[in-house]
């Protein structure tokens, strides 16, 4: 428990092991996350991308091994102790996962609510308005989730993620399911993320498009492990078989569709 | 058969005591346990995870901040639209049971008693009672499916990930309102009953309104109405638990909030009828 992280990885998850019941997720994971860097975890589904990020937010924790985050290890933090570890790290869900009894602006006031009970309620509008314009959806404050294109509700899952500044974005298949152009718009909301917040960004996907697009590095999940990390050229040589499988299966999807 | 301890066969006799037989004797016998093993676990499981919610939710009940408006909004969900649900089955139920006494004191001459029963088996059983399977079935499964939608949407996850309490923000008030919402249909029920018991043994057999009323008054203590009042507070407390419980658990996407749903009518009508059995022994031995 006192073993320092090592001062380079913001992020760090180090032999982490995870099972459901009989079903082994992870067997030794090993993994680190660079400040300020556009990390991408790829896999199949079902190889537990989305459980990565839920081990890294407290919505899940791992049976064994480390979670390392500025220094300390979340791994056996418990709702309460990761309270202000929700301030800095802020996750977009697959879904969006907007309430859907809320409007849009409730929704964005929502983790500044809770994080800062104090705050005025003109200070929160502005804040609303002015996360709504990060994400080119200005002035929707007053509409229902519902009414919401799939596109949009990424996008406003976004707005509420970065509502309290955080430094670090876990993003959930942010471009599954979408059309191409919303595609795009997301694709160019993870680099700007990075270039005008100055945010670390973690994304799982299986869109290789958009892994290439806004990857500093990607990382490649199968067999239980992360089985390889590198920059967007250094994955594409790659020899080892499960990432070309990975690589080549997508490539011909991506030609057929 | 063939040595002379073959018919009185004893542990160390041809008794296939550890031998392949009984093995697998053993054996099947156990396969057919097992599913009954199981369902025991899984009870036993449920039970103990509804424990644990009640144990947290009581926990967070106490503790600020308090959210009455969330609470109010819950009892108009809940309580209001359930209105008309619980006042069609307590007339029905009163003027059935008031049938069934009446024609049953008449054998003995004594239909103008029939006041009595009914407010009695009204106020101690039938109302609670009843209330709380249609009402609890209509406000349980709408629990589960509202919290069940919102687990497989990865909207509870989200709320715990923006740093907020789900137990707190959505289990709480629906306790709370349903033990509000309860009694107070409870007692709506009993009243409605009473009325529609009323009007039908004075249309059937004569018996005038001052009569009925006049037994009723005379038999029926304060104990009896909040035995009733106090059992259909415990029952808004399963039902609500119960709801919450199996929507914080659905697994399986949209298919799973419809078999989560479903269980939930099952298992609250089950721990409702269970439970009111508990309940009147202990309110009779106070
Ligand atoms: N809360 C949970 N309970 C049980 N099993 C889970 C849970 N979360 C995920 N799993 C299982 O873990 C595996 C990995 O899940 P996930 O991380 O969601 O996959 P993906 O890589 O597609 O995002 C899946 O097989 C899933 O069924
Ligand atoms: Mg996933």
């Amino acid at each position: 428990m006192t073993e320092p992280a090592p001062p380079d990885a913001l992020i760090r998850f180090e032999n982490l092991k995870k099972s459901f019941g009989p079903k082994r997720i992870y067997d030794g994971l090993n993994l680190s996350v660079q400040k300020g860097e556009t990390l991408t975890v790829i896999g199949g589904s079902g190889t537990g991308k989305s459980v990565l990020l839920k081990c890294l937010i407290g919505l899940l924790s791992p049976d064994r091994g480390k979670v390392w985050f500025e220094g300390q290890d979340l791994a056996a933090f418990t709702d309460a102790q990761f309270q202000p570890v929700r301030k800095k790290v802020a996750m977009v869900f697959q879904g969006a996962a907007l309430f859907d009894s809320l409007t849009v602006g409730e929704n964005i006031a929502y983790p500044l609510y809770e994080h800062f009970p104090e705050m005025p309620v003109d200070e929160l509008r502005e804040k609303v308005a002015q996360k709504l314009a990060l994400v080119n959806l200005p002035g929707i404050e007053a509409m229902r989730p519902s009414d919401l294109s799939g596109g949009m509700r990424k996008r406003v899952g976004l707005a509420r993620a970065i509502a309290v500044d955080p430094e670090v974005i876990l993003w959930d298949e942010p471009t599954t399911g979408l059309d191409p152009i919303s595609t795009r718009i997301i694709d160019e909301l993870i680099l700007s993320m990075k270039r005008t917040l100055g945010c670390t960004s973690v994304v799982v996907t299986h869109d290789m498009e958009s892994a290439f697009a806004v990857s500093d590095r990607i990382a490649m999940l199968a067999n239980k492990r992360i089985v390889q990390v590198g920059t967007v050229d250094e994955m594409r040589q790659s020899k080892l078989p499960d990432v070309r499988a990975f690589f080549d299966a997508r490539a011909g999807a991506t030609r057929r569709a | 058969m063939s040595g002379p301890t073959g018919e009185f066969p004893g542990p160390t006799g041809e008794f296939p005591m550890g031998d392949e037989p009984l093995h697998e004797l053993v054996q099947q016998e156990l396969k057919a346990i097992i599913p009954f093993r199981e369902k025991m676990n899984e009870a036993f499981e449920q039970f103990g995870g509804v424990t644990l919610m009640l144990w947290r939710t009581l926990a967070r009940a106490v503790r600020p901040p308090f959210a009455p408006g969330e609470v109010a909004y819950q009892i108009e969900v809940l309580g209001v639209r359930s209105l008309s649900i619980a006042t069609l089955t307590a007339v029905f139920a009163g003027l059935v049971i008031s049938l069934q006494f009446a024609f049953f004191l008449a054998r003995f001459g004594v239909q103008h008693t029939v006041g009595k029963v009914v407010v009695l088996t009204l106020f101690r059983e039938l109302g609670p009672v009843l209330t709380a399977l249609t009402v609890g079935a209509r406000i349980g499964s709408g629990i589960t499916a509202e919290l069940g939608s919102m687990k497989v949407t990865e909207q509870i996850d989200a709320i715990r990930a923006l740093g907020a309490d789900p137990i707190k923000k959505l289990v709480v008030p629906r306790v709370l309102a349903c033990m509000v919402v309860m009694p107070a249909l409870t007692a709506l029920a009993d009243v409605m009953g009473l009325a529609a018991g009323s009007a039908v043994v004075r249309s059937e057999y004569e018996i005038p309104f001052e009569q009925f009323y006049r037994s009723v008054v005379e038999t029926v203590g304060f104990r009896d109405f909040t035995s009733g009042i106090g059992k259909s507070m415990v029952f808004g407390l399963i039902i609500a638990l119960v709801g919450c419980f199996k929507g914080f658990n659905v697994q399986g996407g949209t298919e799973g909030v419809g078999r989560a749903t479903t269980e939930t009518v099952a298992i609250a009508s089950v721990a409702i009828c269970l439970s009111d059995f508990f309940l009147t022994k202990l309110l009779m031995a106070l």
